[in-house]
């Protein structure tokens, strides 16, 4: 197999996917509740991040799963790091003013 | 007088007593349901998976084993968890690659040479893509409505945008939380039951103490259809009873039933459970560059040592130490290896049949309940 091969073509991803541009998202200061399966242990990792939307949201599939996306302030290195969060449990962190960004209320 | 034991999840799912099992062996998650409780599958592979190679574990696979289950609990309440993903670091494993320190090389590198771990023998798996990830857990998804499985369990990531299909398809949406705020927002989605999961709990526990949390999590949950089971730490009747007297409607349970018969846990980590004490339940950053909480092992004290360096964050800590855990794996090293397990594990004292294991553990929340009915009737007489 090929290495140049895309990935939706290497492991048979099928669904759609769709990244949508909202500028009134940019630049929102938010904290995720966030994590991931960890391979071999058989159980995941949660993990916590603080950062600012960039605007780029992402639903994929049907029904939409949807995603934002976060430039995080503690880095991995001196690069600035950019993270996919489910939205669910993305929350604003601007003071007196928790509340939930997946539903714009 | 009511039985305390008949709670709401006995009412709605029909079981006879208000215990969820959660494992990765399909034969405990029979026996519990069979024993009165809820066994949940973890969809994320058997136990062997932590102590051998063993290729991905399926879609299909995983189809495999709920019609085994179906067959084997013949309509009793049952379900399957999946490790939904919640976020994901973008960058290319190249990229990934080239932002560990050399220092962190070296130490993994002096692991190998000074403690024998050999190098592995195969080059190693490319991780999956973000997009892979979404598209493994939806056709897992997939698998559960179809098999029309009564629960899924949301062990990690929100199950919002997938609430209304498995309404379609009959299945109940469970989702497990770790801090308040996660379950305001499951309930709000409309999940039908919040697993709040302390500090004490296994694996990828958060950061809030069982009862700090799950009094908060009944109290957001009052009012509402959604019910609550409490999480981490659970091992006893004791636990069952302090959990119903929290205003919870049962207990999600995980550590115990590694140490049962019918788990496929290797016997020298069942060995290791039977001997382990709570503080023997230590969280670790060495795998994954996250707190997971595990046994101690040879692995998770090589990175206290004070010349070890900190681990890396995630995911780079688990780019690093993929190799070495390979070689680990392959050379069948014990001492190396772990399992996720939680501060209950103290209250494992022998192996024993899963049925057992919920039994006593039923006995002694009832004859504890009962006892405190009793002197409070005394006390109001």
């Amino acid at each position: 197999m090929s290495s140049n091969q895309h990935p939706r073509e290497k492991f048979g991803i099928v669904a759609a996917k769709r990244i949508i541009f909202d500028p009134q998202l940019v630049g929102l200061r938010v904290e995720v509740d966030g994590g991931a399966e960890v391979p071999g242990m058989g159980g995941a990792t949660r993990e916590s991040y603080t950062g600012v939307l960039t605007g780029r949201r992402m639903e994929y599939g049907e029904p939409p799963w949807p995603w934002l996306e976060i430039v995080v302030e503690v880095n991995l290195s001196s690069e600035r790091q950019k993270v996919w969060c489910d939205e669910s449990f993305v929350y604003l962190s601007t003071p007196g003013r928790r509340k939930d960004v997946s539903r714009g209320n | 007088m009511r039985d305390p034991l008949h709670t709401r999840l006995c009412e709605e799912y029909g079981c006879e007593l208000p215990i969820v099992a959660f494992a990765h062996t399909k034969d405990v998650v029979a026996a519990v349901s069979n024993a009165g409780g809820i066994g949940i599958l973890g969809g994320a592979g058997g136990e062997r998976r932590r102590t051998q190679i063993t290729p991905p574990y399926t879609a299909e696979q995983l189809r495999a084993d709920i019609r085994w289950i179906k067959e084997r609990v013949q309509g009793k309440p049952w379900g399957c968890d999946l490790v939904l993903p919640a976020s994901f670091v973008q960058g290319t494993r190249q990229e990934l690659q080239g932002m560990i320190p050399s220092a962190h090389r070296d130490f993994v590198d002096r692991l190998h040479r000074e403690h024998g771990i050999p190098l592995p023998s195969r080059s190693q798996e490319e991780e999956e893509p973000f997009e892979q990830m979404l598209e493994s857990s939806r056709a897992k998804l997939e698998v559960l409505f179809e098999e029309n499985v009564p629960i899924f369990a949301s062990g990690l990531g929100s199950p919002a945008f997938i609430i209304d299909r498995a309404r379609a398809a009959g299945t109940k949406v469970w989702g497990l939380v770790g801090k308040p705020r996660q379950a305001q927002r499951e309930i709000e989605a409309g999940v039908d039951v919040v697993i709040a999961q302390g500090y004490d709990s296994g694996g990828h526990s958060g950061s809030i103490g069982t009862f700090s949390l799950v009094p908060q999590v009944v109290d957001l949950a009052k009012g509402t259809k959604t019910l609550v089971l409490a999480a981490g730490g659970v091992s006893s009747g004791k636990h069952l009873a302090a959990a119903l007297a929290m205003g919870a409607d049962g207990v999600w349970t995980g550590t115990i039933w590694l140490a049962t018969h019918e788990s496929e846990t290797e016997m020298f980590l069942k060995q290791r459970l039977v001997e382990a004490q709570s503080e023997d339940a230590v969280q670790s950053r060495a795998t994954s560059g996250k707190p997971i909480r595990q046994l101690r092992s040879k692995w998770s004290d090589a990175w206290k040592d004070p010349n070890a360096p900190d681990p890396l964050q995630m995911p780079l800590q688990g780019l690093l130490t993929q190799g070495i855990q390979t070689g680990i794996r392959e050379a069948q090293m014990h001492d190396w290896m772990t399992t996720p397990a939680g501060q209950a594990v103290a209250g494992i004292r022998a192996l024993k049949p899963a049925a057992e294991v919920v039994f006593e553990m039923a006995d002694e929340a009832q004859v504890i309940l009962n006892e405190f009915g009793a002197e409070l009737s005394a006390v109001r007489k």
